[in-house]
């Protein structure tokens, strides 16, 4: 088990792009090393054996060297960039249609402000239901997560799901996941923060969309406005 | 010539020397000193990951009695950014610019010394000095810096989340280690250029030194960069600007966050060739020793050493994939960033053909050399996963990272540095290190960076994050803690195998075995004076005959030629090299001084290059902006640029008369020029106060920190400017007066007028723009 447990509807690119650049990079350093030890004991000094007299500037050793890094650029490089290229369109790339849920939160030293936006459909009203460190969110259904922090960068990285985006003060950025799967996973801070950046965990409960809806409505029921925060979504948002 | 050997008291010969050698010997020391104390940090770092909030073992109770030595959360921080900036800033590059750079370099191309010797000596006190503030900024309220030593804004610049002087020691500490830096640039591309032995041509000199002047090129370009952004930081911790920090934090609006990130990965991936070029000379060179056989393609190793040197000034973006930067931008900088394994491949390639078909003698530097090889294939393949876009989103701010860096900055490194101790100890202390040791030294050094290193890119893999105290924390990384503890043991056991090279060095320097001139049968010019040199390196001026890698050869029972054999051309059989006898100089046209001069240009032009491009970055990024007109006094700004343009004048005057040799009119011509300086600072002050008592504060605006960072910034480089007008006037009343004077003035009319054009550039800007 070298990823922890992927339950995202397209984070299997990300694990597959890993495993290609893992062949890819093996091949080529087996490759170097058997011949680094082939040389090693082939020329090692010993008497008798002399060295061969060579700058290596030949035409020939040029062009064999040359060559050779061509294949690493054509074989390794470019391969990887295509294949980022799909990966990229199949997750990032894609902007979800129709029924999706969109999220905003604002992280801050140490935890996540999240906020659903209630009955309305609106962000930044009075309706708005508000949770720290727990996010819910349906099964089999796109999220949108919209970020701003509220002091210093932080970084909102969900492990089975492949994704992570910083959460940078004075400007929004947004990420959007799906989860095949239900259950409780963590959701991490990457970028360091502070001295509480280790415990700055939330959780995510992945849910039917009936149990979701139950425990939004649950929420509002207890819910206090704060209007200090959130932002009206941009049109393509 | 200096052969002579002049008497100096022991404080001129040890401490305050101008000896590049004994320069040298102290960047060593204080690199290995913090070395050492940044893999202790190591250690502790690796202890506490490994069990959180236990005490730390061994050490624990000595460094932190107070807590029963437990790493308490506030210092951990402190621990893994004290770690890297040490590692990097005062570890990594004093031994390898410091002292590999310092030795190597004016005795590999025959040189007497440094080109400025009174700089070299400079350059270490500045590092030292920025060392003192490092160690005292453990112990100041609040304690060291704990932003991570990338000192992402705003964590680092706002107050309200780091109060302490921790951050600010550390960035001051930064700015005097990189004027260290600079000046040792200055020096090492002056004397690579300018003083090399007669005969020795451009490609005649050793990698190593080729890797040392790269990694200069490199410093005096992007280190002023990064010298700007951390600048700004301190302007807005210490004088209440908002160049980085955005959001409820900022006290003006308009300031950006990323800005900061993009000026210093501008200096922050170049700095990773900076550290690894000089141990990619020294394995190239070392791989042509041991195997008996020349560098293989030589001109295309050092070609590529130029490639991968441009490329890396434009891949910084690879490091912000997840800041929210336009991913259409970080598909550019991907692409770029694996491109960069094209000439890597190259270079390692001919690495490999150096190998083939020599004779190949395993030496401690040697098997160091090889090890290099190893660590490095593994770090540059690594660096292919965290290049490409999709999976670095993943993998960004884990372990992964981690490991990949510490493979080529911290295994290929520190085995570097190794190998370079090794290979050069005989040269520099007359004895010879204890070989078997030495052996015992590497295979363990060699197993346990392995396992360490690729451990970490395991864990990280897993998802594991960087930079936190406590993985137990978290439920998904329960699977992987059990490496976490392997890790902290295995990071003992490397810390403990340092002890062997500890006692092999102390030992070997009063005990060793005395060391002929040439104990490694190396070709190298250097090989062919005394262990130790003398003081000015060669008793008779060398004069160069081939290049530095003449191995396999028959020649008087040996099997290489020495670059000062004057039948080297016969023997070797190299084809009319007499033709034309190289003078050693490659800029004939331009004088030592003016050389020098120049490359310190240079990194000024990039030091105003950042403060400039980030004033025109936050003004465009801003919505609304003040009528520059409204605000400025610019009638009185135009009399000033008027002032400052007749002192240039005046000053052209002044350096005609000095190759004239007119001392008297000289004078006359430098005193006017100060005396304009002067005015224009006087204006510039009294405008200032004006401005000020009228409400526009640094801190009021974006405009006005802009405003007065920009024109403080050129106001202290008058004000410097005038200090050396100050002293030429003084020295031009010398009686003794001739053309090195001359020269020297000529040199510093350069640079101010580069600060008056520096002024024209910023009156433009800052009142039209």
């Amino acid at each position: 088990m070298v990823f922890p447990e992927d339950i995202s509807a397209v984070g299997h690119h990300v694990d597959d792009l890993f495993y290609l650049a893992l062949g890819l990079t093996t091949v080529a350093f087996v490759l170097v090393i058997v011949i680094l030890a082939y040389f090693l004991i082939r020329y090692r000094s010993r008497p008798g054996h002399k060295a061969l007299y060579t700058h290596g500037n030949t035409a020939k050793a040029f062009g064999l060297t040359v060559f050779l890094a061509l294949v690493v650029f054509v074989g390794i490089d470019i391969n990887l960039a295509i294949h980022d290229h799909h990966a990229w369109e199949a997750t990032w790339g894609t902007v979800p249609v129709g029924d999706v849920l969109r999220v905003e939160i604002q992280p801050q030293q140490f935890a996540w402000n999240i906020r659903y936006a209630g009955k309305d459909g609106k962000f930044a009203t009075e309706d708005d239901i508000l949770t720290i460190n727990e996010l819910h969110i349906p099964v089999n259904k796109p999220v949108i997560v919209a970020l701003q922090s509220k002091d210093v960068i932080h970084s909102f990285f969900l492990p089975n799901f492949r994704v992570k985006q910083d959460a940078v003060p004075g400007m929004v950025t947004s990420l959007t996941f799906k989860a095949v799967k239900k259950g409780e996973y963590d959701i991490a801070c990457a970028e360091h923060c502070g001295l509480g950046h280790y415990r700055m965990r939330g959780m995510l409960t992945v849910e039917e969309e009936d149990d979701f809806n139950q425990w939004l409505d649950a929420k509002s029921l207890q819910n206090t406005p704060d209007m200090t925060w959130g932002w009206t979504w941009g049109e393509g948002k | 010539m200096h052969n002579k050997t002049s008497k100096k008291s022991f404080i001129r010969k040890y401490i305050f020397s101008t000896d590049h050698k004994v320069i040298a010997i102290q960047y060593l020391m204080v690199g290995l000193l913090f070395l050492a104390g940044g893999g202790m940090m190591a250690y502790v770092i690796r202890m506490q990951v490994a069990n959180p909030w236990q005490p730390i073992p061994f050490i624990g109770q000595i460094l932190f009695p107070q807590t029963g030595g437990i790493v308490m959360p506030e210092v951990y921080p402190m621990l893994f950014t004290m770690h890297g900036g040490i590692m990097v800033f005062f570890a990594v590059t004093p031994i390898l610019l410091g002292a590999l750079g310092n030795y190597t370099l004016p005795l590999e191309i025959g040189a007497e010394d440094m080109a400025f010797p009174r700089l070299n000596m400079q350059s270490f006190w500045f590092l030292f000095l920025g060392s003192v503030l490092i160690i005292v900024s453990f112990f100041v309220p609040q304690g060291a810096a704990g932003t991570g030593w990338t000192l992402y804004t705003p964590l680092s610049s706002s107050l309200k989340v780091n109060p302490g002087w921790g951050v600010d020691l550390f960035i001051l500490g930064l700015a005097l280690d990189a004027v260290s830096i600079l000046m040792g640039g200055v020096n090492y591309l002056t004397t690579f250029f300018k003083m090399r032995a007669k005969g020795m041509k451009l490609t005649q000199a050793p990698l190593t030194s080729w890797g040392v002047v790269f990694a200069s090129v490199l410093n005096t370009l992007w280190l002023p960069l990064v010298a700007a952004a951390l600048f700004m930081v301190l302007s807005d911790r210490r004088l209440g600007t908002a160049f980085f920090v955005a959001g409820p934090l900022a006290p003006v609006a308009g300031g950006q966050v990323l800005l900061f990130q993009h000026l210093f990965w501008g200096f922050g991936h170049p700095e990773v060739y900076i550290i690894i070029l000089p141990v990619w000379g020294l394995v190239g060179d070392l791989l042509s020793v041991f195997s008996r056989k020349p560098a293989f393609g030589y001109k295309a190793t050092v070609g590529c050493m130029f490639t991968i040197c441009s490329l890396s000034g434009i891949v910084w973006g690879h490091h912000m994939f997840t800041s929210g930067m336009n991913p259409l931008v970080g598909k550019a900088f991907m692409f770029l960033t694996i491109t960069i394994s094209v000439p890597t491949a190259i270079f390692f390639l001919n690495w490999l053909g150096t190998l083939w078909k020599g004779s190949i003698r395993f030496t401690v530097p040697m098997l160091f050399s090889l090890g290099v090889m190893f660590v490095f294939a593994i770090g540059g393949l690594t660096g292919l996963f965290n290049a490409v876009q999709t999976l670095d989103i993943y993998i960004h701010d884990t372990y992964v990272v981690v490991g990949h860096f510490h493979y080529t900055l911290a295994a290929s490194v520190l085995l570097g540095v190794f190998a370079f101790v090794y290979f050069w100890f005989p040269k520099m202390f007359g004895r010879e290190m204890n070989q078997a040791l030495g052996k015992i030294h590497f295979v363990l050094t060699f197993i346990f960076v392995n396992l360490v290193f690729f451990t970490m890119m395991y864990v990280g893999l897993h998802g594991h994050m960087r930079r936190i105290a406590d993985p137990t924390a978290y439920e998904f990384l329960k699977p992987v803690q059990h490496l976490n503890v392997f890790m902290g043991k295995m990071t003992g056991l490397l810390v403990l195998t340092q002890f062997i090279f500890f006692f092999n060095f102390v030992y070997s320097l009063f005990f060793g075995k005395k060391a002929g001139e040439n104990p490694w049968d190396a070709a190298g010019v250097v090989w062919t004076t005394s262990s130790p040199p003398p003081e000015h390196n060669y008793n008779t001026p060398p004069q160069i005959y081939c290049g530095p890698h003449e191995y396999g050869i028959e020649n008087n029972g040996k099997d290489y030629v020495a670059q000062t054999n004057p039948k080297a051309a016969e023997l070797t059989g190299a084809k009319n090299t007499q033709s034309q006898v190289d003078s050693g100089d490659t800029l004939p046209w331009l004088n030592i001084a003016k050389t020098g001069m120049w490359s310190f240009l240079i990194s000024e032009i990039m030091l105003f290059t950042g403060l400039i491009g980030s004033y025109i970055v936050l003004r465009l990024g801003s919505a609304s902006w003040p009528n520059p007109s409204e605000i400025l006094n610019t009638t009185l700004l135009g009399i000033n640029t008027f002032i400052l343009i007749c002192s240039s004048l005046t000053l052209v005057l002044g350096v005609h008369h000095a190759h004239a040799g007119n001392q008297k009119e000289l004078r006359k011509y430098l005193l006017l020029t100060i005396l304009l300086g002067s005015a224009f600072l006087g204006i510039k002050i009294f405008d200032y106060h004006h401005m000020w008592e009228h409400g526009f504060t640094m801190g009021g605006s974006l405009f006005g920190s802009c405003y007065y960072l920009l024109t403080g910034f050129h106001g202290l480089h008058v004000l410097s400017g005038i200090i050396v007008m100050l002293y030429l006037w003084v020295a031009a009343g010398n009686k003794e007066f001739c053309t090195v004077h001359s020269s020297r003035i000529e040199a510093s009319g350069l640079y101010w007028h580069f600060i008056d054009l520096i002024w024209v550039i910023l009156f433009a800007i800052l009142c039209l723009l």
